[in-house]
């Protein structure tokens, strides 16, 4: 469970920020958006995963995969937008060695969703609506790579044809921060929906921005392109330097100019790309291979139907229903397995007012050793019946916080049952008087200056007396059990 | 030269089937005949092996009862049908070594049925043009003159029908190229309904015109080789799902009481020869001797079907030919600097002058800021022709025009005024931007002694009517053999 | 737009329309290619003076869509069969900088 680590966060009270972002998702299909080749070619064996359509050989011809389209119509209806029920496909020409047909199918004036929206929190308590324009869907690129020889770049086609959902929002994003809560809020919609794996590193999710800066009332500032930010770190940092970049132009009296602009993580700086001779003219027209894409609204309908539970339904539902807070419920959301798994364990437990107490074990105890260890949640298999039963021990006061702590690290290691480690390492929290009182004494017996200036008024030194008692019985006293035995035990001793 | 070449296709299957002769000498004879006339290019590439090889498999399939609808007969298939394993060049550089590793649907059909393939015929460079004059691969001459011009696009494949090197052949039509091509050599062509054949495997020219379609010696030999081309391919997302009936269904009923229409402004503005003018009227009386009842009808927009065809053609097949960059098959220029150097010269040097040409006005009408004047508004003013032609075949069962405003002409006739050039498919083109169908016969000799074609042309789906009329103009009209 | 579509572009487009198409041509070609576009350009451009009111709606058919399953792949030697410069399963080009 990586976050982004705060940065300095870009700009000047003096300027405002205007990001909209395009992201690209790679739509999840079996196939790919108009060839019956894998859409699962991530790793695969150079061109393996090609059709002939893949690479445009003569008179080969596109057909639109139902399930691709369903997946648009899935994450239009989750953000609210309106599903055109006829859209149409448009060829997008240009020439590069990863785009075979020498143009791209994609939807230019009439794309399959319109509008819609996306609530981000802003700074930490406030939400924030940021508009959607559009989703449309397209056909991803080949890839070229560069480095295998001075003279000659090596293509390959396996991505060539995946479908992907463009989602361009409106300029409503003010800062990086709000960037990176936009796109991981949407990562996480796509993945509630599974239209999408929203792997970044894999190329699943790619973000272009559009950034532009402007004195407060002045009109819009020119916007510059923003490309090749390829993780949400790289994201934070590209549009920090970039802000930055365009304040410090207007600053000193400059301009910026229109461009695009790629980001090196080497240096941590955007720079602008090669510009090309002549300003390429897409020709978009509707494809004349294909026919307009009509969907009917009862099917429209059927997916609204069958639509998974969105992330803020989720959310609302743990606030409401186990009575979490709202941050709580959302680091919880944030993983749909972590949120799946949260229910499953306080399924178990025989008092749902422990749901709270389940909470703050997984964001605590769980995801701490997740992170000390490196592990992914879903490679820690931690089985929910074993969580809801270390929790039911601490709420029943078997255990003590300190010592289900140990329970825990050790069942985290081993997957046993809590009951079982508890048993064979005798990790039973003692609450018997006799017990506790053999423990007391013996602290006290050593402590005998600490008690002395205990008896003179050194009160604080209470915590400290509980504190080597725990320690003396290691950490199995009850604390509660000791609290009223030792200040007895304490007071015994006052001559 | 083997008297197996004159039969008929009905006299062919009935040989075959009493074992008469075989597959195989049959087709030997045609292989000969092509070496014959070899002088008329008719062919790009002559598939001697296989042509055997499928003759014998025909022959074991007439042995065991199993025989296809054109099991063992012969077949030249235009340059544009990717043939699996066999070269396919389209007529160009960019080809000149391209083997597919597909079959088209269509052809596979052909297969399927038991047709024997013969060869690739020649063709206008991707299909663009009129007279079947590729620099790369050579002129077609035609066998009625060898001064004049075949026509285009598939003059390969009415050349091939009409010098007996093939007895049925394979085309495609997208401004006329079947159909212009069988008038001037004087053979049977079709342009079915847009969609009734599938595309998926043709080289593409104009992805919502083009139309597979098929030549022959005679109208019921079109129809049963439509027959065969014909049905709905999922793989061709144009490919229209309608059941394919027998073509051959209505040739020979009764045509008392159907209407013919003769449009109006075709007349008027086609600047047809007087040979094409007499030809007209002759059709005309021919139909009214069988109890058709002439109807003057009027297709407004038709006028504007050619500057709207070259615009929405020239930008389909300028898109459609930038996947030829030497990156993935075909030609790769040589002695290249860098990326764009490699498409520049690949592109430069692979095509010829005519796909330039398209390429070039096609870019220009889909640019930005003239989209909407030219692009935008052909698709606007093809609706309107289309709409005219549904309104007419409210009131007639077909349309009767020429196929060509003229004879074939020279060769060597420099045009050099594109204009002019295109000026040749003017009475074809209505039917492509119309989307209905077509079919050309042979009604008649120029006193040049040139092949005429007469034109029907009937609503999309009623390819049966071309036939049915068809025979008509077939059975009164007396043509010369054909010259071989 | 600056012109009627009637009237031919005074400067000739064809330096544009080479460079976008990417389409060398010979300073001969580019002459007699770049009047033939003037020509045929000048010609089609009748359509202007069509009126087009009142225009039906198109007649086309709702596309028939694919159902999603693997049905092709694995075919590296069939894919890189025709291509001009192939190197280990990769099509290769030059870059797009002479190095």
């Amino acid at each position: 469970m990586s976050s982004v680590s705060p940065m300095s966060s870009a700009g000047s009270a003096a300027f405002e920020t205007v990001i909209g972002l395009e992201v690209h998702a790679q739509i999840v299909s079996q196939s790919k958006l108009f060839s019956g080749s894998s859409s699962q070619a991530f790793g695969q064996d150079p061109n393996t995963c090609v059709s002939f359509l893949d690479v445009a050989m003569p008179g080969m011809l596109p057909t639109l995969n139902q399930e691709c389209v369903d997946q648009a119509i899935r994450l239009g209806l989750a953000i609210s937008g309106t599903i055109s029920l006829v859209s149409v496909l448009d060829r997008k020409h240009y020439f590069y060695p990863d785009n075979p047909a020498g143009y791209q199918i994609s939807q230019y004036q009439k794309p399959i969703v319109q509008d819609g929206t996306l609530q981000i929190l802003s700074g930490e308590k406030a939400w924030k609506t940021i508009r959607i324009q559009r989703i449309h869907i397209e056909q991803d690129a080949g890839k070229s790579m560069h480095d295998q020889d001075p003279l000659t770049s090596y293509v390959d086609f396996n991505r060539a044809g995946v479908g992907l959902m463009e989602i361009v929002s409106h300029p409503d994003l003010s800062s990086p921060e709000e960037v990176i809560d936009y796109i991981k809020r949407l990562r996480c919609l796509m993945r509630y929906l599974g239209v999408c794996h929203g792997d970044m590193e894999k190329g699943q999710l790619r973000v272009d921005a559009n950034v532009s800066v402007r004195r407060p009332g002045e009109d819009l500032g020119t916007r510059v392109e923003l490309k090749n930010m390829n993780s949400l770190r790289f994201l934070h940092s590209a549009l920090n330097y970039e802000i930055n970049r365009q304040i410090g132009e207007i600053e000193h009296g400059g301009r910026v100019i229109q461009e695009t602009r790629t980001y090196d993580p080497a240096s941590g700086k955007t720079r602008p790309m090669r510009t090309k001779e002549v300003a390429d003219d897409y020709f978009y027209f509707p494809d004349p291979d294909l026919t307009p894409l009509v969907i009917d609204s009862d099917h429209v309908q059927t997916i609204a139907s069958t639509l998974p539970e969105t992330p803020w339904a989720k959310h609302a539902r743990f606030v409401q229903v186990y009575g979490l807070s709202e941050y709580d419920a959302d680091l919880l959301v944030e993983d749909m397995d972590v949120s799946y798994f949260f229910e499953q364990v306080v399924s178990f437990l025989s008092e749902p007012a422990w749901a709270k107490l389940t909470a703050n074990w997984i964001l605590g105890e769980l995801f701490a050793a997740l992170n000390r260890t490196n592990t992914s949640f879903s490679d820690a298999h931690i089985h929910p019946e074993n969580m809801a039963a270390l929790i039911q021990a601490v709420a029943n006061k078997k255990l003590s916080n300190l010592l289900a702590k140990e329970v825990f690290g050790i069942m985290f290691e081993t997957g046993e049952h809590p009951e079982k480690i508890m048993e064979q390492r005798g990790l039973v929290q003692v609450s018997n008087q006799e017990d506790v009182q053999q423990w007391i004494c013996t602290v006290l017996n050593r402590e005998n200056d600490n008690v002395a200036a205990y008896l003179s008024g050194k009160d604080k030194l209470f915590a400290f007396f509980v504190g080597q008692v725990m320690k003396e019985s290691k950490g199995k006293a009850n604390p509660q059990a000791i609290q009223a035995l030792l200040a007895e035990s304490l007071e015994k001793l006052r001559p | 030269m083997s008297p197996l070449l004159k039969l008929s296709l009905d006299q062919v299957l009935i040989g075959l089937q009493s074992k008469a002769f075989s597959a195989t000498e049959l087709t030997q004879s045609y292989l000969d005949q092509i070496q014959r006339t070899r002088g008329h290019n008719a062919y790009i590439t002559v598939t001697t092996e296989r042509a055997l090889q499928d003759a014998k498999r025909s022959d074991a399939r007439w042995s065991n009862g199993t025989a296809g609808p054109l099991e063992g007969i012969p077949i030249a298939v235009k340059d544009a049908y990717c043939t699996q394993n066999i070269l396919t060049t389209a007529a160009s550089k960019m080809l000149h070594n391209f083997i597919p590793p597909y079959e088209s649907h269509v052809t596979q059909n052909l297969a399927q049925a038991g047709a024997v393939l013969l060869g690739k015929t020649n063709l206008d460079e991707f299909c663009m043009g009129s007279t079947t004059t590729p620099v790369h691969t050579g002129p077609t001459l035609n066998p009625w003159d060898v001064s004049c011009t075949a026509g285009g696009s598939s003059g390969g494949s009415a050349a091939a029908i009409a010098n007996g090197s093939a007895l049925l052949a394979l085309g495609t039509d997208t401004g006329g190229s079947v159909r212009q091509p069988a008038a001037f050599c004087g053979v049977v062509g079709v342009k079915p309904s847009y969609g009734r054949c599938s595309r998926w495997g043709v080289v593409a020219f104009a992805s919502s015109l083009d139309t597979p379609g098929p030549f022959a010696r005679s109208v019921k030999d079109a129809a049963l080789l439509l027959n065969v081309m014909a049905g709905y391919d999922k793989k061709d997302a144009t490919s229209l799902n309608h059941p394919v009936p027998d073509f051959t269904r209505r040739i020979g009923q009764s045509l008392v009481g159907k209407k013919i229409g003769i449009p109006k402004e075709w007349f008027e503005n086609a600047q047809m020869d007087p040979e094409i003018l007499d030809l007209w009227k002759k059709g005309q009386e021919l139909f009214e001797k069988n109890g058709c009842e002439i109807v003057h009808v009027s297709l407004p927009y038709s006028s504007y079907a050619l500057p709207c065809y070259y615009i929405l053609a020239c930008a389909e097949a300028a898109s459609n030919l930038q996947r030829y960059d030497g990156v993935k098959y075909g030609f790769r220029a040589k002695n290249i600097e860098n990326l764009e150097d490699m498409y520049c010269q690949t592109r430069g040097q692979g095509f010829g002058p005519e796909v330039k040409r398209r390429i070039l006005l096609g870019t220009y009408v889909l640019s930005h800021g003239y989209y909407d004047a030219y692009y935008n508004k052909a698709q606007k003013v093809r609706h309107m022709i289309q709409h005219d032609f549904r309104q007419v075949f409210q009131q007639v069962d077909v349309l009767l025009p020429p196929t060509t405003p003229t004879p074939a002409f020279a060769l060597k006739a420099s045009v050099s005024d594109p204009v002019a050039m295109y000026w040749n498919d003017v009475l074809t083109v209505p039917v492509n931007v119309g989307n209905v169908c077509a079919i050309s016969v042979p009604a008649g000799l120029s006193n040049t002694g040139l092949p005429l074609g007469l034109q029907l042309i009937a609503p999309s789906l009623a390819e049966d009517r071309l036939f049915q009329f068809g025979h008509i103009i077939e059975s009164n009209t007396s043509m010369p053999d054909l010259p071989f | 737009m600056g012109y009627f579509m009637s009237e031919t572009p005074a400067i000739n487009p064809i330096i544009t329309m080479q460079r976008l198409a990417r389409l060398h041509l010979t300073p001969e070609e580019s002459i007699s290619l770049g009047q033939d576009l003037a020509k045929v350009l000048s010609w089609v451009g009748q359509l202007e003076g069509v009126c087009v009111r009142g225009m039906p709606e198109s007649q086309q058919p709702a596309m028939a869509l694919r159902q999603d399953s693997v049905t092709e792949g694995d075919q590296v030697s069939l894919v890189l069969g025709n291509a001009p410069c192939p190197k280990d399963s990769f099509f290769t080009v030059p870059k797009v900088l002479k190095s």
